[in-house]
Formats: C-alpha cells, sequence, structure tokens
C-alpha cells in the first residue's frame, strides 16, 4: 500500500468528523422539530457535503502523488505558545486588570518574535497599554477590563 | 435649479465642511482600527450632531460612513488585519502586494478605487432613487436566497485550482454561521451547552482569527527563538506609482464593481461585506490572469474597494424614498433625520426638497473630501512599512485582541478569535483557501433565512423559485457560473 500524503491523511479525518458532526446534530437543537426544513437541516446537509466532499480529496489524493510538504522547520512549539499566551492573557484579564495583563503580554510577544533589547521591550510594555487605554477609555468611552488596582 | 444652488450654497458653507472633513477622519480611524465598526463610529457620534444644524449633523456622520467603509482597508493592506469585515476582502490581494513591496500601490488603488465606487453610487442616488428602491422592493425571501446561491457559486471560481478544498471551506463558512440561534423560531443549535455560544460566532472574531492571528502564528513559527538583532526594516521601499497599464486593467474591474456594489446596496440587509467579496470573485471570474488572485492581484484590490464603498450611498435608496433602512448605519442615521424633523420617505422629497438636494451636493463633496484627506494621509500610512515585524506584530496582536473584546465585551469571543487564527494557520498549512470559508460565513443566515421562509410562503413547496423571474435568472446564473468555469479549466488542462 502506497504511503499516505497529509491530504489523505486530513481528507480522512475530515470525512469521519463530519460524519459525527451530521449524526449529533439534531440532538444539538433545543426545543421540538416545528417545521420541515426545521433548524438542524442546514447543518446536517452541510456536514454530509463536507463529508462527501472530503471522501472525494481523500480519493483524488490517493491517485496524485503526496504535494511536497512546506519547508516550516515543522516547529510546532512557537505556535502553541502563542496560543497558551494569549489563553493565559485572557484568564489573567479579569484578575489583574488590562494595563498590567497586556504590558505582560506584550514583554512575552516581544520575546517570541524575537525582541532582546530590554529597553525597547519596557518602552513598548508601557507604551501599547497606555496608549491603547487612553484611546479606548478617554476618547471612545468605552471601558476595558479593571483590575484591583484600576 | 434654483434648489441646486441653494443646495450647493448650503453645503458650502465653512461649518458644514469642517464638520465633513473631521468626519471623514474620525471615520478613516475608527475604520481602520479592528473591532471598531462603523456603525459604533456613527452611534457615537449621533447624540453630537444634534446639536448641529440637520445639514452640518448629517454631513458629519456621512463623512464617518465614507472614511470608516475606506478605512478598514489601510490596516488590510499594511499589516493584514481588515479593521472591518468588508475589508476582508482586500486583505488577501493587498497585503500580498504589500510583502511586495507594493504597500503604496496597493493603498492609492484601495482609495482611487473607493472613491470611483462612491462616486457612481452617489450619481445612482441622485438620478435613480425611485426606480432603483422600486425594484429592490421585489426581492423578497426566493431572491435573497437564489441572491445567495449565486454568490455562493463564485466560491467554484475563488478557489479555482483546488476546487474541492475551496468548496469545502465554503461549506464550512456556512457551516459555522449556522452555530447560535436560529435565525426564524429562536431555538440554540450546535451550541454543545456552552451559553456564550448562542449568539453564535461573531465575523470580527473570525476574520482576525483567520488572517491576523494566522499570520502572527505563521511568523513566530519562523522567528521564535532567533533573536533579531538589527532593527531591519520590515518590507522593501514601497513602490507607489499605478502606471497607465495598471490604470487600463483597473478601470473597467471598477466599472464593473460599482453597479453591482450600488445594487447591492440599494438591497436592504445586505451591505458592504457582501458587495466586496461578490464583486472580488466577478473580477477573479472575468480577469485574464485568474491566477494572480490572492497573490497580489491589484485588479483583486480594485473591485474589492470598489465594491465596498459603492454601497455607501445606494444604502440611503430605500431609505430616502420609502423610509427603509438599508443597513445598521443607515438605521441609526434614520434616528438622525427623525431628531432634525425630516421624516424618510416618498413626503421627504416634496416637503423637504431642499435638504435632498443638499443631501445629495453633501455626498458628492464629501466624495471629493475624502479624495483630498484619503491622498493626504498615505504618505503617513504608508510608514507602517518600516516598522520591523519583531516590533509591529506585538501591537498587532496587542490590537486585536483588544478590538475583539471591544466589539462584543466578551472575553469569550478572544477564545473563539484564537480558535480561528489556529483553524486559518491550519488551512494556510495544508493549502485551502480563506475567501471562500468567509464568503460562506457571510451569506449563511441569507441563504438559510431565505430558503426557509420561502419554503413557508409557498406551503412546502419549490415552486417558489421558478414562478419569480428574478430569483430563477439568478439560480440560472449560478449554474451557469459553475459550468462556465469547469468548462474553462476544462480547456485549459487540455
Amino acid at each position: 500500500m502506497a504511503k499516505l500524503g497529509r491530504d489523505s491523511w486530513l481528507a480522512a479525518a475530515l470525512t469521519a468528523a463530519s460524519l459525527l458532526l451530521a449524526l449529533i446534530t439534531p440532538g444539538q437543537v433545543t426545543g421540538e422539530p416545528t417545521q420541515i426544513v426545521g433548524p438542524a437541516t442546514l447543518p446536517v446537509a452541510l456536514a454530509l457535503s463536507i463529508a462527501g466532499l472530503s471522501l472525494l480529496l481523500f480519493l483524488s489524493s490517493l491517485r496524485s502523488p503526496p504535494a511536497p510538504e512546506e519547508k516550516d522547520d515543522g516547529r510546532l512549539w512557537p505556535v502553541l505558545a502563542l496560543t497558551v499566551l494569549i489563553a493565559l492573557y485572557v484568564v489573567a484579564l479579569p484578575l489583574i486588570g488590562y494595563s498590567i495583563a497586556t504590558g505582560v503580554l506584550v514583554v512575552g510577544l516581544c520575546l517570541l518574535f524575537g525582541e532582546r533589547r530590554w529597553w525597547i521591550i519596557a518602552a513598548l510594555a508601557i507604551a501599547v497599554p497606555l496608549a491603547l487605554m487612553v484611546f479606548f477609555e478617554r476618547f471612545m468611552v468605552i471601558l476595558l477590563p479593571g483590575g484591583p488596582w484600576t | 435649479m434654483d434648489l441646486i444652488v441653494q443646495g450647493i450654497a448650503a453645503v458650502f458653507q465653512f461649518d458644514n465642511l469642517a464638520v465633513m472633513a473631521i468626519g471623514l477622519v474620525i471615520g478613516i480611524v475608527i475604520g481602520a482600527i479592528p473591532g471598531l465598526n462603523v456603525p459604533l463610529a456613527v452611534a457615537i457620534a449621533l447624540p453630537i450632531t444634534f446639536h448641529l444644524p440637520p445639514l452640518a449633523g448629517i454631513s458629519m456622520l456621512i463623512g464617518i460612513y465614507k472614511g470608516g467603509t475606506y478605512g478598514g482597508s489601510i490596516s488590510a493592506v499594511l499589516i493584514n488585519v481588515p479593521g472591518t469585515p468588508a475589508a476582508g476582502a482586500v486583505v488577501m490581494d493587498g497585503y500580498a502586494l504589500t510583502k511586495q513591496g507594493k504597500a503604496g500601490k496597493a493603498l492609492k488603488l484601495s482609495l482611487y478605487a473607493s472613491i470611483v465606487g462612491e462616486f457612481v453610487s452617489d450619481l445612482s442616488l441622485i438620478l435613480f432613487a425611485v426606480p432603483v428602491a422600486l425594484l429592490a422592493l421585489k426581492i423578497g425571501p426566493a431572491e435573497n436566497f437564489a441572491l445567495g446561491v449565486l454568490a455562493l457559486s463564485l466560491i467554484g471560481v475563488l478557489s479555482e485550482g483546488n476546487m474541492v478544498k475551496g468548496l469545502i471551506a465554503g461549506a464550512l463558512g456556512v457551516l459555522l454561521s449556522t452555530v447560535g440561534l436560529d435565525p426564524l423560531n429562536g431555538q440554540t443549535r450546535l451550541t454543545f451547552g456552552i451559553l456564550d455560544l448562542s449568539a453564535g460566532f461573531q465575523f470580527i472574531a473570525l476574520i482576525i482569527g483567520v488572517f491576523a492571528i494566522a499570520e502572527a502564528m505563521a511568523l513566530a513559527q519562523s522567528t521564535a527563538g532567533r533573536a533579531v538583532k538589527a532593527l531591519r526594516t520590515r518590507l522593501p521601499p514601497s513602490d507607489g506609482r499605478i502606471t497607465a497599464a495598471e490604470w487600463r486593467r483597473c478601470l473597467p474591474v471598477m466599472l464593473r464593481a460599482a453597479p453591482v456594489g450600488v445594487a447591492i446596496g440599494a438591497i436592504p440587509g445586505l451591505g458592504a461585506a457582501i458587495s466586496a467579496f461578490v464583486n472580488y470573485g466577478m473580477a477573479r471570474n472575468f480577469s485574464k490572469r485568474p491566477e494572480e488572485f490572492g497573490s497580489g492581484s491589484i485588479e483583486g484590490v480594485a473591485a474589492a474597494e470598489c465594491g465596498n464603498n459603492a454601497v455607501c450611498s445606494s444604502t440611503f435608496i430605500p431609505l430616502l424614498t420609502l423610509g427603509i433602512p438599508g443597513d445598521t448605519i443607515t438605521a441609526i442615521m434614520l434616528g438622525a433625520f427623525m431628531v432634525h424633523g425630516l421624516v424618510p420617505g416618498p413626503a421627504l422629497f416634496t416637503e423637504n426638497a431642499d435638504f435632498v438636494t443638499a443631501f445629495f451636493v453633501a455626498m458628492l463633496v464629501c466624495t471629493f473630501l475624502h479624495l483630498v484627506i484619503g491622498r493626504l494621509g498615505l504618505p503617513l500610512f504608508v510608514q507602517a512599512i518600516k516598522v520591523p515585524n519583531q516590533l509591529l506584530f506585538p501591537i498587532v496582536v496587542v490590537l486585536c485582541i483588544t478590538g475583539v473584546y471591544v466589539s462584543s465585551n466578551s472575553y469569550f469571543d478572544i477564545y473563539v478569535m484564537l480558535g480561528f487564527g489556529l483553524l486559518g494557520f491550519g488551512m494556510k498549512k495544508f493549502g485551502f483557501p480563506i475567501a471562500p470559508l468567509l464568503i460562506g460565513f457571510i451569506l449563511g443566515p441569507i441563504i438559510e433565512v431565505g430558503l426557509r421562509q420561502s419554503i413557508i410562503i409557498s406551503r412546502g413547496s419549490l415552486d417558489i423559485f421558478f414562478e419569480r423571474p428574478i430569483a430563477l435568472a439568478c439560480l440560472l446564473l449560478a449554474v451557469g457560473v459553475v459550468v462556465w468555469v469547469w468548462f474553462r479549466s476544462r480547456a485549459r488542462a487540455a
């Protein structure tokens, strides 16, 4: 059996996931069905369409040679780090407030994107939250999350 | 003739021109900031206009509307962050041009295309308001469904070269739009018990996620753990000149996009985002260089931006002639009209003819002022390309998060944006086009509501789609587009 390319694996996973979604969608609608074309009709039809198209993609990927993989070093940890950093920021926002949480986030982001000069990082960590707070809270009158000190 | 002279004299007062210019600047700035949208800016400015004379107040709101509709393209072109949902169409080619060192060209083109769209829209409002409004009244659920299907059929065009992946992305877009409250009977669906999902996914979180956060993830992948020592200019020097040959390519695209945008704007409930994406798809369809779309096509920028701004004046057609607001912004502006004792509808043209004439003149003057202010601002905007990535992207990410938060005041939407960032990153890695996902998400509710309402009206029968000429024409055109693209791709492959 020929080695499956990444398109084949993806198509197989998509087919399985969309079939599963089509199965569980009717149970994900609250209340009783009221019309012939009800709330679940379009989502189920779309999930089945995606399953069909994914199957087509799977079959066509078997016929064609695997596409050359992109040269991106395969490093996924920076993507994971960015995701975790933003998720932690959202958790911290209501606890320590916008100004401090954003300052810390800016430091983390600068380091992640390759900036190492401490004076630039410090300047950005102060200036960015300050500028955004002035703009949104003073000019637009939109309140940003406050913490225990703000 | 007297009315026209009076209208011109009324508009060309210093106070009027000043508040209009202020409105334009506010609109451009607000439009360029992700999360802050034009309806929000108009709503905030509304109480200010109550203290101004009627024409000055309305002129300021027009300035915010036109400036804001254009402003979204600036951040889209320069930093891959669409400031408004409609700028999602221009980001694909605009940012690609910026990466090629053509930020100035992309910005100029988006400004000029916006102006052409606005100008055609202004003229349509002045010359054809009544017949266009009567035509728009003929658009019911069946026509909405058919128009949605026609626009969706352009997915095939948008994703040419990888049709199956494009169709999957389009279907996924429509599927994502179905999450939350059912638009007809209020039942929740696909929320998996998460209360925050009851209102569905916010489009701004989707669009910022798949473009800006996905781009930040790709950049992090290449730079993380590698210190950048020198302060390097992010991109090559900007090529800002639009050549005569490029004008010859773009002008027909704009002249085709503008009437389509006018028609879409005149139909209540559609709006700038749909116009931008439909025109982008059409431009690719008619282009002699469709392969350039998505990787820096000037025609793509021209079509999306012209279509985007061509709705600006035509949304006033149903408002002024019938008293029906065409979108959220004109609904807010209806309030401004009423506060000043102006009741939109047929009587407005007879009882307040002097105001209507001055309003038309103000529309045209605002377009001219938009050109002047936008052109003066370009050298300032283009400086963004000089900021190195390691400094720019922390600011962009914070701006995106803040923008998404303020648009809905919800922490949950930041997670949604993050999730869509991962989706966009994955789609890019696996070669799935983003445009069909966005078009599907925008058109999903229109198609679903149109289909279900039509079936309710016709008591379960599909005959309604064959009995209404506009609906039938759109459906036949949709089939025609798919067949044409299929034959064209077969001919190219042969």
